[in-house]
């Protein structure tokens, strides 16, 4: 099970990092922007799609941010599930058979190794990242490209877009994660509240 | 003294092997319509999704996805399964004869690990084409259809008169290899399936379902 870590790890890396950015379209502004980002608060819609189903299977969910460190990450449906990031424990719980119970996986305990990373990246320093290169993409939208520079990173996510509301720094609406042979998960965020106050008790054991 | 130690040994062997090794359970041989043991969720091309509850050797929990298309007809799956987040873990098509690994990343990358994943989702999804060897009942009531591969295992579909279900397979040797056990049917499937392996690592799969729909035999690929 030490193994799963890694991956598990980078796959949240990578979820986590495309929502902590304030990001405006300039790489010059980046940096501030972020510095400006309290809270986070939205509703999501995930749709994955791979060569096994017949079409995208649909999770719905929510989720928090709050500076510097604190992330609730819930899944509503099909599975109910909520990982939470607090001050520096990740912990996960999920819906089962005996209700909802603490997952105590390896790769769990093992993400808080990932949050030193991830508060890096929400303070907008994605170009000291060492795990992906980002890329401003031409056009009218505002599109980040994020591209794995490990080529074993490469084989499990082989890109990300985000895609940014246009007039709303910092407010993204897709996120685009794609794994190669077919594979892609698409984020949609809506109802997108940012720096309202969030109470503690959203980033603790439920 | 040499006798007593022999004795001890053999005591204690016994006691240890004997509970893995009970073999299949006994039955009074009666005649059990063998489609009472065929329920129809084992016979039309489908694919499942099931939210699976993975109790894993140390005591390591997880939740993931698990995505099933099977053919019973031309005995060929695929499986794959992937995290909450949509991760893909695992993914592979499988024949009567054939394997093919089309993405595995670990912890589901081991070499013997799709051979075994493949034969639980065979065995959790089909059961064998040929009648049954023997048919009876045991002595609570339960209806049995006993099979038998040529590898010498036996498979028994026990069907008890509450609607109650259990599958067992048991190596040559008597020794438990799988169960799995599901009790409300909706629309003939199971909405919930308990499934354990024995050996060579023991894990169980709390299954339930989130969808079925029925599938093209040629869309397995």
């Amino acid at each position: 099970m030490k193994r799963t870590s890694p991956i598990l790890r980078l796959f949240f890396l990578c979820l986590c990092v495309v929502l902590f950015s304030g990001w405006s379209g300039s790489w010059d502004t980046l940096q501030e922007e972020s510095e400006k980002l309290i809270s986070v608060s939205a509703r999501f819609t995930q749709l994955k799609d791979t060569r096994i189903l017949a079409r995208p299977l649909v999770s719905t969910g929510r989720f928090y941010f709050k500076a510097p460190d604190s992330v609730r990450w819930e899944y509503e449906a099909p599975v109910q599930s909520i990982l939470l990031m607090n001050e520096g424990s990740v912990r996960r719980y999920t819906q089962g058979a005996k209700g909802l119970t603490e997952d105590a996986s390896a790769a769990l305990q093992s993400m808080n190794v990932m949050l030193r990373e991830i508060v890096l990246w929400s303070r907008g320093r994605f170009n000291e990242s060492t795990t992906f290169t980002a890329e401003l993409k031409p056009g009218p939208e505002t599109v980040i490209l994020l591209t794995p520079r490990d080529k074993g990173l490469e084989k499990v996510i082989t890109s990300i877009e985000v895609e940014l509301v246009p007039d709303k720094p910092g407010v993204i609406s897709k996120v685009t994660i794609g794994e190669g042979a077919g594979g892609v998960t698409v984020l949609r965020f809506s109802d997108v509240v940012i720096n309202a106050p969030l109470s503690d008790s959203v980033f603790r054991r439920p | 003294m040499k006798k007593c130690t022999f004795i001890f040994i053999w005591f204690v062997l016994t006691a240890v092997l004997l509970p893995a090794c009970t073999g299949p359970r006994s039955i009074r041989p009666d005649l059990v319509n063998p489609e009472l043991c065929r329920l129809s969720f084992y016979g039309t091309p489908r694919r499942y999704i099931h939210a699976l509850d993975a109790e894993l050797p140390g005591g390591v929990c997880m939740t993931v996805i698990g995505v099933s298309v099977v053919d019973p007809e031309s005995e060929t799956l695929q499986a794959a399964i992937m995290t909450l987040e949509g991760l893909v873990l695992f993914d592979a098509t499988a024949s009567s004869s054939t394997l093919q690994v089309h993405r595995a990343l670990p912890p589901f990358d081991g070499d013997l690990f799709a051979a075994g994943l493949m034969r639980d989702v065979r065995f959790i999804f089909m059961v064998p084409a040929d009648p049954p060897k023997v048919t009876g009942i045991t002595d609570d009531g339960a209806s049995v259809c006993r099979y038998q591969d040529t590898l010498g295992n036996t498979l028994d579909v026990v069907v008890y008169p509450g609607n109650g279900w259990v599958i067992e397979q048991y190596s040559s040797f008597g020794k438990k290899l799988r169960s799995l056990r599901f009790d409300t049917l909706k629309n003939g499937i199971p909405s919930m399936l308990e499934f354990e392996a024995f050996a060579p690592k023991p894990y169980a799969l709390h299954m339930r379902l989130l969808s079925v729909e029925p599938v093209s035999p040629d869309t397995i690929n």
